[in-house]
């Protein structure tokens, strides 16, 4: 497995947007340059538009880099060797509400090439993993937000993925599916999966990570290692105000 | 299994379960049944109206189905996000494309099958005679409204417009029906002003005639199977180079 | 840009091709007159594809029009298009022929149609002349169907002053086709009335009972009756 599972080098997005002739351009980030460990788990943190979402896409090929290089265990980005090591779950994952969660996760774990013989068994073991396995049959047009975000989560990892890119992954879940995510996540990680969060949940972050990102107006500003905020709970959001609030008052 | 096979059976099942789908097709039904009004007043040519309307009706239907499905899906797809769990996988864009359009080719053919199956019962009763060219006018129908399908695509994909989509294939389907007329005119006019724009219109515009076995049942000019081979051949590489086209869309978007 | 440059040259090509090597089934409609008052109805169905439904409601209509009272429709007819040009206008349903021709532009294979036409203008409304050129128009587009030509010559022998004999004989034959108009038929048990040939008129009248048409149905019942015949119990 290579060393180095997600790579940004000097990696520029930005939107270009053309309305009655005058072009106007946004800035999604500028110069990020960072490195992930396979078997790390890296937080991304920051304010509302500071980068996040558009760095997970970056990495998963929804978006190209204006500037700079994107890779995936070795694959540039967006192509189907980087994909196919890759699970992605979306910041308020939305699915065919006509379909039941079983059905959904035959769809994409064909369409990600699991072996038909042995489909039906995974899914029943993500099914199990995630807490749904009662309700697998049921229309998802009738779940809670918190049981979409556990289908969302059981897609993300049916195909037994490298690289888990993670955008607000406990959005919208209770306190104690809170707890039951980041025992799934730690298990994962212990199995030697690189796992990356976009998150506003700081306290989530200083829990799981091995390291964190901050991210502001399109920059990684900082990147803080557990060492700095272990044995001090709190710390990393002391961390984070101190980092992003020059960027929010200018 | 293949991954086009996988969307395209997806891309069914969605439309079979829609219930704007199975309305359509039960209003189908009942409209059939009604049409028995209209043949009676065709009197001695009771059957061939009940055959003409029928098979009409059926055509639009499949149309409107077949339309708004490919204009609507990519884009509903794309505005619930539900994309992104399709294209983060290894299923490359044009997959995703010629699979969605695939299921939706087969679905409206289920459903003209089923319009059809209550049109030939309706007929039956009526003391029409079997003409296997019923077949062969259920084959037209499905091939012009596969182009139409493929231009929808392309259309509501280039403007993100199911609207703008609509309007076009309307247009489209009308000339395209025109087409023997465009190139007649063109010819008279070649002088004229209009000439370039007809010229155009009659070069580039889907010649939907040429598919249109439905006019000619059981009448002499009904077409070999030269031209009907032709026209399947036609309508496949049509669709081809509209799909194309969407594909260069979708190929540089980004989400 | 590349790609919309190379899909149109594809399209223009294919259809190129397309038109070399398939001529269409249809004439085009181009240059033809569609009937005024039908215009909409015609160019949308034809505009979807449906000359042949386009014709269907066409045909229907003329049934209706030639159905109804005279009365109404001439004066209808005079408000909405002036007083009459020709002589030929001068008949009673003066549209029957622009009517049939405008049908038999739609569909050059609607036989019933056209023969039902021809057969009220030349038989019932005396214009045999409008007969005769719809149906050498019609027999143009469609030469494979032979009737035309038993029916231009039957026409023909009634203009003529031909004698009914000569007219029942050219006629005769077409009745055994499915597209044979029940007018036709009326017209054939007529003469054969006319002609002493009772047997074989009443034979054609209980045909006539078993068609869809209800106005011919009564018209062949009170036959029937005159003749002193039967009526068939499932005619009742």
């Amino acid at each position: 497995m290579p060393e180095t599972a997600l790579s940004f080098v000097g990696v520029t997005k930005t939107y270009s947007r053309s309305h009655l002739g005058r072009t106007t351009t946004t800035r999604g980030v500028e110069e990020l340059s960072l490195e992930l460990a396979s078997g790390e788990i890296f937080g991304l943190l920051g304010l509302n538009g500071s980068g996040k979402t558009t760095t997970l896409k970056l990495a998963l090929g929804l978006l190209r880099p204006s500037k700079g290089e994107v890779s995936v265990l070795g694959h540039p980005s967006g192509t189907a060797k980087a994909l196919a090591s890759m699970g992605y779950l979306p910041e308020l994952p939305y699915f065919y509400p006509y379909l039941a969660p079983r059905e959904v996760l035959t769809l994409y774990g064909r369409l990600s090439a699991l072996p038909a013989s042995s489909l039906p068994g995974k899914i029943d073991t993500t099914l199990e993993a995630v807490g749904l396995s009662r309700a697998a049959d049921r229309r998802m047009a009738e779940f809670s937000k918190g049981m979409l975000q556990r289908v969302g989560l059981a897609q993300a990892i049916l195909h037994d993925p490298t690289l888990l890119l993670l955008d607000e992954p406990v959005s919208g879940l209770d306190p104690l599916a809170i707890a039951e995510f980041r025992e799934l996540l730690a298990t994962l990680n212990a199995k030697g999966k690189t796992l990356v969060l976009s998150s506003h949940s700081i306290s989530e972050v200083e829990k799981i990570c091995h390291r964190a990102g901050i991210l502001a107006d399109g920059k990684l500003v900082r990147v803080i290692s557990q060492t700095e905020w272990s044995g001090e709970p709190g710390r990393l959001e002391k961390l984070f105000v101190e980092t992003v609030r020059p960027f929010a008052n200018a | 299994m293949n991954p086009i096979l996988i969307l395209a059976a997806h891309t069914c099942r969605e439309q079979l379960r829609n219930r704007s789908f199975q309305v359509a097709i039960l209003f189908a039904g009942v409209i059939l049944y009604m049409s028995l009004l209209l043949g009676a007043l065709a009197a001695e040519q009771e059957t061939r109206v009940l055959l003409d309307f029928g098979l009409g009706l059926s055509e639009l239907l499949a149309l409107a189905l077949a339309v708004f499905g490919a204009a609507t899906t990519v884009l509903k797809e794309i505005e619930t996000k539900t994309i992104y769990l399709i294209l983060t996988r290894p299923v490359p864009r044009f997959v995703y494309l010629l699979g969605r359009y695939c299921g939706l080719v087969l679905s409206t053919a289920a459903g003209l099958l089923a319009m059809a199956a209550v049109h030939l019962a309706l007929l039956l009763v009526k003391g029409w005679a079997w003409q296997a060219s019923y077949l062969l006018a259920l084959t037209g129908i499905l091939l012009k409204v596969a182009i139409a399908a493929a231009l929808a695509s392309f259309v509501a994909l280039a403007t993100t417009s199911v609207l703008s989509a609509l309007t076009m294939i309307g247009i489209v389907w009308t000339l395209g029906h025109f087409a023997p007329e465009l190139s007649f005119l063109a010819r008279q006019s070649m002088k004229g002003p209009a000439a370039p724009i007809l010229l155009a219109a009659a070069q580039l515009l889907p010649n939907l005639q040429l598919l249109n076995f439905r006019e000619t049942i059981g009448t002499p000019a009904a077409p070999p199977l030269r031209a009907v081979l032709f026209g399947a051949a036609y309508a496949a590489a049509y669709s081809s180079i509209c799909l194309a086209l969407a594909y260069s869309w979708l190929r540089r978007k980004e989400f | 840009m590349g790609a919309a440059a190379l899909s149109i040259a594809a399209a223009a090509l294919l259809n190129a091709g397309a038109s070399r090597a398939v001529a269409p089934s249809l004439p085009p409609l181009a240059g033809t007159k569609p009937q005024r008052e039908y215009a909409v109805q015609t160019a949308g169905l034809a505009g979807a594809g449906m000359r042949r439904l386009a014709a269907d409601l066409s045909f229907i209509q003329l049934m209706m029009y030639y159905g109804s009272p005279e009365g109404a429709v001439h004066a209808a007819h005079e408000e909405h298009e002036g007083p009459p040009t020709s002589h030929a206008d001068t008949g009673h349903y003066r549209q029957m022929y622009p009517r049939a021709k405008s049908i038999l532009e739609l569909d050059p294979f609607f036989r019933y149609a056209v023969l039902f036409s021809a057969g009220a203008l030349a038989f019932n409304l005396n214009r045999p002349e409008e007969a005769l050129r719809l149906l050498e128009d019609a027999s143009r587009g469609d030469p494979a169907y032979v009737r035309y030509k038993a029916y231009i010559a039957g026409i023909a022998f009634h203009r003529g002053g031909g004698t009914q004999e000569t007219v029942l004989r050219t006629l005769t034959p077409a009745l055994a086709d499915p597209d044979c108009p029940v007018l036709i038929k009326h017209i054939v048990a007529f003469l054969n009335l006319r002609l002493g040939h009772r047997e074989e008129a009443i034979r054609l009248y209980r045909e006539i009972l078993l068609s869809k048409d209800a106005s011919y149905r009564g018209l062949a019942m009170g036959a029937l009756r005159r003749l002193g015949a039967p009526i068939p119990e499932e005619a009742k």
